[in-house]
């Protein structure tokens, strides 16, 4: 296919990776993953552990974002992301009325009794 | 790793003699599989093709012989699935009442219930995801590019890579017919019905793993078609300029990738509890099997748009070519599009509104169903008004069009009484849905009978015969009519869905009815393959040129039939939404280029073929648990893809002599038939003599 670039090390996607970036991101991630593994294995869930959990999740997401993949406006990186972006409302439909569901749904039928016994 | 009961083996896993069904409906497909597959290849062999075959077909990375081997997957799983519907009509004709008679060891009708069970969740795994879904996506891959004056996909090697993961999935649920047995939980597997409690054989495996595979296919897909639409446009083709299939093609592609991985996800779970025995879905031990429900239909809902969008992308194609008008509101048309996809995240809960849910929930949710009606209402209008006082011609692609129209309104209105919570509490599981969403199927079923006979002549140079197409398309919806429309009646009636007996027998007529429906449908099929048989036969009659409606109004239409294999011979420059009515208008449209270009063309590669091969034996090592084959096969699946990175030249130039000598061969040939000219647009139905 022409696509101008034949090497495909100096396609602009490629050219935006540098290490730095790589390994300072891989070294949060783990750290983050590590945090939230620390939270679920706590005995039992607390509230404030959920929050936690989505905490480290958001900003291992953020990091990776912007440290691994260098997502930002420009020409290069626009699409990805704009199809990024989508993710917002997308999570916010999918998690939230799935939560609101099951939030009304363990009260109403006799799933939530059976999970307490 | 959690115990299977029955044997096991390190070497076969959990595969015995025994896997092999032993019953003579079995036996009788297996027999007619093997006797067609020895046949084809006995042809192959003795036509010596096999070379032709490797080069041309299983290699090719060229999206329309891809687009071309999809829907020839998906035709093939589409029979395989209707002779799915025949059996299930048959039985529930003869299983009615205590009195019913009995065969082939079953109390009543002829198949035993778990026989019954596999039937209706094969045919429902198959006609969506094997049949409905691969030959959309083949038609996008034909036509997506042509439209926006592409020269190939984004990436021909991805595309090549999710033809070979459908069929592999194909393949899988094929090899179930005939080694162990399929799912028995329906085509959305019911939980916990699939918990290895309950469903400890390997039909659930099969399904799992089947849709698993095929659905990485569809994703790669979906990103590679998004990225062709957005990246490929030819110069001067602006937003405002695409042609409307292209915008469906979009909006449908968004809808999978964002939904796919969904599907993917709540499989994966499904199969941690199968094999590692979690509890994502179980009914105790802190599993939620409604959660599983929420999952699959939050992949479902979205999936059953991503199937009817390429549909009227497809319905708003033809109705201007052969109203000869251009289509009515675009912007709004496009607009519409795009709502349908965003409303199609908020809408899954409504397949269980019955589950409970509380009643400001199921409010929402119904409401939301409702809105779709909104962007569907505007586009039945746009339809409407584009014949509106247009120069109307009925040919085959046309009637199937209408024939969408018709099925819309009858799927669309029932759809409004199932998005309302009360009438949906009284007819949840009853047939009446079974009828709804067949209808509103049908309208993808012909939207894709539309487009096939539509882009047909593109493809392969020659039109479908007229006539056999139009009792193709009278017996076809004539078995609609009679088989959906008892289906509603009965519904109402309280007749429930999967039944392999039927208790009441006051019921008897509107099966009797439906059986006959089935028959007509058998007759349509029958047309079908004449039409292609007669129309193969005598191509040189039906030969036509570039323009093959002379009233076709996109860019694809610029381009010879059959498409040379670089699309367009000089990158186009466009300038007008209509392109080809512009040029006509301008005086431009029988103008040649001054000069030609060298043009850089993919390479083919066997690479993701030999991917489809090992993720075969992956999937079917999942299914047996014969972990050395699973091993051995990913493993192959990794090496394979990193040997390919290394392949630096993969593209590789046609000289632009070449290319002037193909243009001026499609030129004549297009005036002045040759003495010869029983000769098909493509290799593979010349004789062989003449295949130089």
């Amino acid at each position: 296919m022409g696509h101008g670039i034949e090497n495909p090390l100096e396609h602009p996607e490629v050219r935006v990776v540098n290490g730095r970036g790589y390994l300072v991101s891989y070294a949060v991630s783990l750290l983050l993953m590590t945090l939230a593994l620390g939270f679920v294995t706590q005995p039992a869930l607390m509230p404030w552990a959920l929050v936690g959990l989505s905490a480290a999740a958001a900003v291992a997401v953020l990091v990776q974002i912007i440290l691994l993949f260098q997502l930002d406006f420009s020409e290069t990186q626009v699409w990805t992301t704009v199809s990024f972006l989508l993710i917002v409302p997308l999570f916010i439909i999918a998690v939230g009325l799935t939560m609101w569901m099951f939030n009304a749904l363990d009260a109403r039928t006799m799933l939530a009794g059976m999970m307490m016994h | 790793m959690v115990h299977v009961q029955g044997p096991w083996s390190e070497l076969l896993g959990r595969l015995s003699p025994s896997a092999i069904p032993n019953n003579p409906i079995i036996t009788g497909a297996f027999l007619f599989s093997a006797v067609i597959g020895i046949v084809l290849l006995g042809y192959v062999t003795y036509a010596g093709k096999w070379g032709y075959l490797w080069r041309e077909w299983l290699t090719t990375v060229d999206h329309k012989k891809i687009g071309v081997m999809y829907i020839i997957v998906g035709l093939v799983m589409l029979f395989r699935g209707f002779i799915d519907a025949l059996m299930m009509r048959t039985q529930q004709m003869l299983a009615d009442g205590p009195h019913s008679a009995g065969f082939l060891g079953a109390a009543h009708g002829y198949l035993i219930p778990y026989h019954f069970d596999q039937i209706y969740s094969a045919h429902g795994t198959i006609m969506i995801l094997f049949a409905a879904t691969p030959i959309l996506v083949g038609i996008m891959n034909v036509v997506v590019p042509l439209q926006i004056g592409a020269r190939d996909m984004a990436f021909p090697y991805l595309n090549a890579l999710g033809l070979w993961l459908t069929v592999v999935g194909a393949a899988l649920i094929m090899m179930s017919l005939f080694l162990g047995d399929f799912s028995h939980a329906g085509w959305v597997g019911m939980t916990p019905l699939t918990e290895l409690a309950y469903s400890p054989g390997v039909g659930v495996d099969y399904w799992m793993w089947a849709i698993q595979i095929a659905s990485v296919g569809t994703t790669l897909g979906a990103a590679n078609l998004i990225a062709t639409i957005i990246k490929m446009r030819a110069p001067g083709m602006t937003w405002g300029r695409l042609p409307i299939f292209t915008w469906t093609a979009l909006s449908t592609n968004i809808i999978a990738l964002t939904s796919f991985p969904v599907l993917g996800v709540s499989l994966a779970l499904l199969g941690l509890d199968r094999y590692f025995g979690t509890h994502f879905f179980t009914a105790g031990m802190g599993g939620n099997l409604m959660l599983y429900s929420n999952l699959f239909w939050m992949w479902g809902h979205p999936e059953v748009y991503f199937v009817i969008l390429p549909a009227f992308g497809m319905m708003s194609e033809i109705i201007p070519t052969f109203s000869e008008k251009a289509l009515f509101g675009y912007i709004t048309m496009v607009a519409a599009s795009f709502a349908i996809a965003g409303v199609s995240w908020s809408v899954w809960l409504h397949h269980f509104f019955t589950m409970g849910a509380s009643p400001a929930v199921n409010t929402f949710f119904s409401i939301a169903t409702m809105v779709v009606g909104i962007p569907t209402g505007v586009k039945v209008f746009n339809w409407a008004f584009t014949i509106y006082r247009g120069r109307s011609r009925f040919d085959t692609p046309m009637m199937w069009a209408i024939g969408a129209l018709f099925m819309l309104l009858l799927g669309g209105l029932t759809g409004m009484m199932l998005a309302m919570p009360p009438i949906n509490y009284s007819v949840h599981n009853s047939v009446f849905v079974v009828a709804h969403f067949h209808t509103m199927l049908m309208v993808v079923i012909y939207g894709i009978m539309g487009g096939v006979s539509y882009w047909f002549p593109k493809v392969f140079g020659f039109k479908l015969d007229e006539t056999l197409g139009k009792r193709f398309f009278w017996y076809f919806t004539a078995g609609t009519i009679m088989v959906f429309v008892p289906m509603y009646l009965s519904g109402f009636m309280g007749m429930t869905r999967r039944l392999d007996y039927l208790a009441n027998p006051h019921l008897l007529p509107f099966e009797v009815l439906e059986e006959f429906g089935i028959g007509l449908y058998t007759v349509s099929v029958y047309y079908f393959v004449r039409q292609l048989y007669v129309s193969l036969r005598d191509r040189s009659e039906n030969r036509v040129g570039a323009n093959a409606w002379g009233t076709g109004r996109t860019l694809e239409w610029m381009t010879a039939s059959p498409t040379p294999f670089y699309n367009f011979a000089v990158t186009p420059r466009v300038n007008a939404r209509d392109e080809l009515i512009w040029r006509k208008e301008q005086g431009f449209e029988n103008t040649l280029p001054t000069q030609y270009e060298d043009i850089l063309m993919p390479k083919n590669t066997a690479v993701p073929l030999l991917i489809g091969a090992f993720s075969l034996a992956l999937g079917f090592g999942l299914v047996w648990r014969i972990w050395w084959m699973t091993d051995l096969s990913l493993l192959g699946v990794v090496l394979t893809v990193i040997a390919r990175s290394f392949v630096r030249v993969t593209d590789y130039v046609v000289g632009a002599s070449e290319v002037e000598q193909i243009e001026r061969r499609s030129r004549t040939r297009g005036q002045s038939p040759r003495p010869d000219s029983r000769r098909g647009g493509m290799g593979v139905f010349r004789p062989s003599r003449s295949n130089t």
